[in-house]
């Protein structure tokens, strides 16, 4: 007698389909993805919204850097505006993943490293700032004026400022490494800050800067706690977790920035859905 | 621009760089949150004993104003998206909220040198 023929099992992840993904509603993709967590399903929505995320890439076409690579950032915005998208929401998902993808493709532009032309003379001169900051911080035992400064490194306050501005322009602030050249010898981020169960627990404080801090970087939150919620001067925060008080600076007006994004996004959608229900 | 001018006056006035970082993003904080291209925006700094006050004129966003003055925990809105009441707590010494006709309001802000 011949054996009965296994019934075919889905992939891991996956749903057996009784149709090609490409014919199967919007709506539905999003349910299996929800409730299955369906990859086939996953990669058909991404498929199809792939030409909105050039789309909004070209619109960046002028800005110095290959389309192809805004298309890939972009990308990433779109698989997490689909792994994020709530279908209770009552809007689109275009609706949702638009301010995702502008969002994750200006976050590269700031990434990017100095936004204008620094001269090679200030850009050295910051460099130096920022360790005599260090230096100087523990030899007078508080944070440097920019007299204090200017007369340490040999020039002219106005320099100081020019140089410290300068130090602005450099917004290559990832969060694992220490930037602008200084701090090189320092630890990761992510060797210093402890546990992640540790940054997570952060959030869940009462008071928060918004909503959203849950969508930042653990290690974002930890900053921004550190700094708003412990009182702690930026100077305390630097010496906590080994990186420079500038390096500290920076980091907490890119996370305040990546903040404000995700609610913006956030309040994008609330007005797309007619009003504020829950964020 | 806004900065090397608050810079300018730090440098007189011995305020510590960790200190003038603070009160350039206090200031950063509010203006990012005004609609762009309305009305004049002046700041006014003095020097007062051992620190400066700051005196931001002409701020037009009432979501900003309501929520430095609500005692209730923060709603974000669309006009006010972070709680700015937070950032300034931690960021300058002191604030005040001045009301100014025409439904604009101005914020004054007390930073010590240490």
């Amino acid at each position: 007698m011949e054996p009965e023929p296994r019934p075919t099992r889905p992939r891991a992840g996956s749903v057996a389909y009784g149709e090609k993904p490409s014919d199967i509603p919007e709506r539905d993709l999003l349910v299996r993805v929800r409730d299955h967590k369906d990859a086939a399903a996953r990669e058909e929505l991404i498929t199809r919204y792939l030409p909105l995320v050039k789309s909004l890439a070209r619109r960046f076409a002028s800005r110095g850097q290959p389309v192809e690579d805004l298309i890939q950032v972009g990308s990433i915005g779109l698989i997490k505006a689909v792994d994020r998208f709530d279908l209770e929401r009552g809007v689109e998902l275009s609706t949702y993943a638009t301010p995702t993808i502008l969002g994750e493709i200006k976050r590269y532009f700031r990434d990017k490293g100095w936004a204008v032309k620094v001269p090679r003379a200030l850009q050295d001169l910051n460099v130096r700032l920022n360790r005599m900051v260090e230096q100087l911080t523990v030899e007078l035992r508080h944070s440097p004026t920019i007299a204090e400064l200017a007369t340490a490194a040999g020039v002219s306050e106005e320099q100081v400022v020019e140089a410290l501005e300068s130090g602005r322009a450099y917004s290559s602030v990832s969060i694992f490494s220490g930037g602008a050249g200084e701090d090189d010898d320092s630890l990761e981020l992510l060797d210093c800050l402890g546990t992640e169960e540790e940054a997570y627990h952060i959030f869940e404080q009462r008071r928060v800067l918004a909503p959203v801090m849950g969508r930042l970087d653990p290690r974002e939150r930890l900053i921004l706690h550190m700094r708003f919620f412990e009182g702690m001067t930026q100077t305390q925060v630097a010496a906590r977790i080994g990186i420079s008080q500038m390096h500290v600076s920076r980091l907490i007006r890119k996370s305040i920035e990546n903040l404000r994004q995700f609610m913006a996004e956030e309040e994008s959608l609330v007005k797309a859905a007619g009003g504020r229900d829950e964020v | 621009m806004l900065r090397v001018f608050i810079s300018g006056f730090a440098c007189r006035h011995d305020l510590p760089v960790d200190r003038l970082d603070d009160v350039q993003l206090a200031v950063e904080t509010l203006l990012v949150e005004e609609p762009e291209g309305e009305g004049e925006l002046v700041l006014e700094i003095t020097a007062a004993a051992g620190g400066l006050t700051l005196h931001l004129a002409g701020l037009r966003n009432q979501g900003v104003k309501a929520a430095l003055l609500a005692t209730d925990p923060f709603q974000p809105g669309e006009d006010c998206l972070l709680d700015v009441r937070v950032l300034l707590d931690s960021l300058v010494d002191g604030y005040r909220v001045l009301d100014v006709p025409a439904g604009l309001f101005a914020l004054e802000m007390d930073m010590r040198a240490s």
